[in-house]
């Protein structure tokens, strides 16, 4: 389904943006931090999750 | 704020309602598919209607951030409050939780519909589908009951912070 293609690649690309946009700020507050580190796990989620489904669908 | 602006925002509001709606009828659907009482073709159709609308709830939850990254440009021309502005940031922390819940929920919510139909059709051991179908929809409950309570406390987050945020950045919402 496309729009499932889209979603990953959403997944992926929006947390990048972000991890951008909070990486470009000097002296980070404590939420700009935090923010860093989540959308740093929605990346690393995305793409686990992405093979998860990929290995799920090439077994089926 | 120019007239692009205002409707790319009120977009975004009706957007997070039909969000919130549709995830709403897509919990009761999902929930109703454990009801034993329900004739199987019932729980099949309330299946297959729950998928259908799951894809409404998608396309409008991927098209949030989009608007949202592109309301911020058209507001302040530049996606920088989004990461200076600290309600703007808890919103943002929020929501990084709701993609990880989606991505959760994506990953394990295929095959519902397979598993009523191989209790339609006989094949298997029928209580042990019925636990597996039960399993499944308790399973995707607490992420999805997470979700909406998250999403209510970005709204509420955005309405309180919008109004704090006028004196720190040249005007809120």
């Amino acid at each position: 389904m496309w729009i499932l293609k889209v979603f990953w690649i959403e997944m992926i690309i929006f947390p990048i943006i972000l991890v951008y946009l909070f990486l470009d700020v000097s002296n980070k507050s404590g939420l700009q931090i935090a923010g860093l580190i989540m959308y740093a796990i929605v990346f690393f989620s995305a793409i686990a999750g992405y093979l998860y489904t990929w290995n799920k669908k090439k077994k089926d | 704020m120019d007239w692009l602006t205002i409707l790319v925002l009120w977009i975004h509001v009706i957007f997070i309602v039909v969000w919130l709606g549709s995830d709403f009828v897509v919990f009761s659907l999902s929930w109703s598919l454990m009801n034993r009482d329900l004739p199987i073709d019932v729980r099949l159709d309330r299946a297959k209607l729950a998928q259908k609308f799951d894809m409404w709830v998608t396309k409008v939850f991927l098209s949030t951030p989009i608007i949202g990254l592109a309301l911020s440009w058209l507001r302040w021309r530049s996606l920088e409050p989004l990461i200076i502005l600290p309600w703007m940031n808890i919103k943002l922390i929020l929501f990084s939780i709701i993609l990880l819940l989606a991505i959760l929920l994506i990953t394990g919510a295929a095959g519902t519909v397979g598993v009523l139909q191989s209790i339609k059709d006989g094949n298997g051991d029928e209580e042990e589908n019925e636990a597996l179908l039960t399993k499944r929809v308790k399973d995707l409950a607490y992420p999805a009951i997470t979700l909406h309570i998250l999403l209510a406390l970005i709204i509420i987050i955005t309405l309180v912070g919008s109004r704090m945020g006028t004196p720190m950045m040249e005007g809120g919402w």
